[in-house]
């Protein structure tokens, strides 16, 4: 007869075993019904799924290159696909970064992890918005804006900044950690300095201005009437358009007169093991097809190369205009390292 | 304000949240003790549904209601925690009924008669309360202490600056897994101390010779319709107004989803790592659940789910960086290995819950008609003892598969390319406000496991039936 000891002995092993074939089943059938045929390629798209995953479907039929995407989720945007390509540097597993801002692209620039090219997708782009050497490219881009809600105010540039003069408790804006309210605030830190850009967060505090999680909220905080003004971006904006929302728009425009143009970009990973694959997708996203999509999309992307404006939105034709007036991102420098320095020892202490 | 700082107001919050919910839960528990069988399964079903609806759509539903309160940050906080209040509850109640006292009526009785008055006796009273009818208290206490304390989802969905969500933003820009566990330390440390207390507070419980009789607990007629009134209302707020914001536009948007049923490889994703990761933390859980000896083993092995999604995602990541691992970091692995360190601490206390609430008697008796010389005798004893012994096992795994199904940070990091779990793509599409399309898949994402328990439910009521019928 088995001793109790022996029993708990067998119990334990059972255990461990049964772990361990539920392990290897899992592994085994996700490499044998999975990731069988040929190897996709992968593309990391920062861009919203909504609208991104036609494109690449689109691609995927044209071309017949199977493409496996990893979008990234406002879970995780703080660590979001950037640091994981950073992460994966040793073994890169992304082919293709499909990026929804430039700060994070250039730092990935950086970090040596980018490899340049230059295709017919990189002559159409005006060269404010794509790096000369290849490593990224810019297109179909969003403007900052004002969100006004038109119950409250008028939406002209003089009732806003009139408006700005008094108290901020009615006006909202994004967390400044990231996504593009970072943006705007690294050119605020370039074209202001350090000490300019302090002394106006920290006015723009003690006047009350109500802080909330992202820019899908400030949206929802001036379309519902909770704020009367929010600083956001042009498809946020459409969004509540869309929806019937009393609002209108602004662009938010700089001292001297510039606005808060941020493309899309797009840039090939260092060490890929598709490389013309990746250079046709590039191509794709950077043509003309895929930029007048992307402007007719809800989102209503800015197409930043040369396209038949008749094809464009009637918004879209007037955002054009103002992104033309768009601040060179790449003049940032160092500006986007410092500013999250001080952001980061201002919110997380 | 610093992560300690937020790390204290969590403290305080939790507390008062795992009070609040011991307070319904005592409530819940008599109900469901003294409730006919018709109500007592009604009375299953408005505890379990709320504690089962996913956080995501909770935070995502009242997003919009906790802007309002924008100009209000006092009220948004104790709209939050009255949430949180709701939303565990339920899990507190669930202990209590499962784990009862470790002493029977007849001790606390005999105790009462043998104590004389003396100055002393408060003390005593209070440290033969600590030994007995305290602990499942206290062992509830442990659990929704827990899950205040590490919340994330509808903190960061309604707008609510606590340490998860200051512990989020330190990554703003990329941050050093050293730095991270740097900052992860002191409320890891708050966890660690609170499971412990709730591990010795179970290990001390052994399973009662009586259970709580009906007869005894009946004339509770006052808190029996205030346990029905708060079993309605956390229906409503937890599972009802949530579900009908999100779902309001599915009949519109089902046909929209069957064009192009893109969801589908994504809730088999998820079904795949939640059912593999449930499977795997119960039987982590179950090697180390009994036994003074092996606590401590178990403690450890518990320490790194304590770190949350986020870090201990970032760690795994980096682990399967390193040379002789990364061949599989593009497969099911990490993740499942995250899941299953996650769900441990968890699955742990939820297995010693089980191993206390077995009944004793009933199964001997079982297993002594199992021992019959008649073959159909033994093979109906056989039946009884499974399906005692299979009960408690089936609800602690759908628990935990249910957590593995709706996990959000984790799943969102270390998924392997190919096999999205599907609530990170609805996470994603959330994002752009209310569509037709979005609440039908939001709608078929969560039938999806209350299909798969009612077929499982049904299976297994099937296979005992034919056991026992012979």
């Amino acid at each position: 007869m088995p001793s109790p000891l022996a029993d708990k002995h067998r119990a334990l092993l059972l255990r461990v075993g049964a772990v361990a074939v539920l392990v290897v089943v899992v592994v085994a059938s996700y490499r044998l019904f999975i990731s069988r045929g040929p190897a996709p390629l992968v593309v990391y798209c920062a861009h919203d799924s909504i609208y991104a995953d036609g494109i690449l479907r689109a691609f995927e039929a044209r071309t017949g290159i199977p493409v496996a995407v990893r979008y990234d989720t406002e879970a995780t945007k703080s660590l979001g696909l950037v640091e994981m390509i950073l992460e994966e540097k040793a073994a890169p597993r992304c082919d293709v970064f499909w990026n929804n801002e430039v700060l994070g692209t250039m730092r990935l620039q950086k970090s040596g992890v980018l490899h340049p090219y230059k295709g017919p997708g990189f002559d159409r782009i005006p060269a404010s918005f794509k790096d000369p050497d290849g490593h990224w490219v810019g297109f179909a881009a969003r403007l900052r804006v004002w969100i006004v809600n038109t119950n409250r105010l008028r939406a002209s540039q003089e009732t806003v900044d009139g408006f700005l003069a008094g108290p901020l408790d009615r006006v909202a804006i994004a967390k400044p950690l990231y996504g593009t309210t970072f943006t705007q605030y690294c050119i605020l830190w370039n074209l202001w300095g350090e000490q300019k850009l302090k002394s106006w967060h920290g006015d723009c505090r003690a006047r009350g201005i109500r802080e909330v999680a992202g820019n899908a909220q400030v949206r929802s905080a001036v379309a519902e009437g909770t704020c009367d003004l929010g600083y956001t971006d042009s498809d946020d904006f459409f969004v509540a358009k869309d929806d019937g929302k009393p609002v209108a728009m602004l662009p938010i425009r700089l001292e001297d007169g510039r606005t808060i143009c941020i493309p899309n970009t797009v840039s090939i990973i260092e060490g890929t093991r598709r490389p013309a694959e990746a250079s046709q997708l590039a191509d794709y996203l950077l043509s003309q097809e895929t930029e007048v999509a992307l402007a007719r999309a809800k989102s209503r992307q800015i197409p930043l190369g040369p396209v038949n404006e008749a094809d464009l939105p009637e918004e879209v034709v007037r955002m054009k205009a103002w992104a033309a007036e768009g601040y060179p991102l790449s003049a940032l420098g160092s500006a986007p390292e410092a500013c999250l320095a001080w952001l980061k020892a201002e919110y997380v202490q | 304000m610093s992560l300690a700082s937020e790390c204290g107001w969590a403290l305080i919050r939790a507390f008062a949240v795992a009070v609040a919910a011991l307070i319904v839960g005592h409530l819940v528990r008599d109900l469901i003790v003294t409730a006919s069988r018709r109500e007592r399964a009604a009375a299953w079903f408005l505890l379990l549904t709320p504690y089962l609806t996913p956080a995501p759509v909770v935070g995502y539903a009242y997003g919009s209601f906790a802007l309002s309160l924008l100009h209000h940050p006092a009220w948004n906080q104790v709209f939050y925690g009255a949430l949180l209040w709701l939303k565990l509850a339920p899990l507190a109640a669930l202990v209590l009924y499962f784990a009862p006292s470790a002493l029977s009526s007849e001790a606390i009785h005999c105790h009462r008669l043998l104590t004389t008055r003396s100055p002393a006796r408060r003390i005593r009273d209070f440290l033969f309360r600590v030994r007995g009818s305290a602990r499942p208290s206290g062992a509830a206490f442990a659990l929704v202490f827990l899950s205040a304390f590490t919340e994330f989802e509808i903190a960061s969905l309604v707008g609510i600056k606590t340490w998860t969500v200051v512990l989020f933003d330190a990554h703003a820009g990329g941050l050093q897994l050293t730095q991270s566990l740097r900052l992860v330390f002191l409320p890891a440390v708050v966890e660690a101390a609170i499971l412990l207390a709730g591990m010795a507070v179970l290990v001390g419980i052994r399973p009662p010779a009586h259970r709580l009789s009906r007869e005894r607990s009946r004339d509770l007629p006052q808190s029996g319709r205030s346990a029905w009134g708060f079993l309605a209302v956390d229906f409503g707020v937890v599972t009802v107004a949530p579900l009908t914001i999100v779902l309001r536009g599915t009949v519109q948007g089902i046909s929209v989803l069957f064009q192009d049923f893109v969801l589908g490889k994504d809730i088999v994703a998820s079904l795949i790592f939640a059912v593999a990761g449930a499977a795997c933390a119960y039987l982590v859980a179950s090697t180390w659940s009994y036994g003074r000896k092996r606590m401590g083993w178990a403690f450890v092995a518990c320490f790194p789910g304590l770190l949350g999604p986020l870090v201990l995602g970032l760690l795994i990541l980096a682990v399967f960086q390193l040379p002789g691992l990364r061949a599989a970091y593009d497969t099911p692995l990490p993740l499942l290995l995250a899941l299953t360190l996650l769900f441990l601490p968890f699955a742990l206390l939820l297995r010693m819950l089980l191993t206390i609430h077995r009944p004793v008697e009933a199964l001997h008796a079982a297993r002594l008609l199992g021992e019959s010389t008649s073959a159909s005798v033994r093979g109906r004893g056989q039946a009884i003892s499974r399906f005692i012994q299979t009960r408690g096992r089936f609800w602690v795994l759908f628990l935990l598969f249910s957590w593995g199904y709706f996990d959000l940070t984790a799943s969102s990091l270390l998924a392997p390319t190919r096999l999205t779990p599907v609530f990170v793509r609805l996470y994603n599409l959330m994002h752009y406000g209310q569509m037709a399309v979005l609440s039908a898949m939001v709608c078929a994402a969560l039938c999806v496991p209350l299909i798969l328990l009612g077929a499982a439910a049904g299976f297994r009521a099937l296979l005992l039936r034919a056991e026992f019928n012979g």
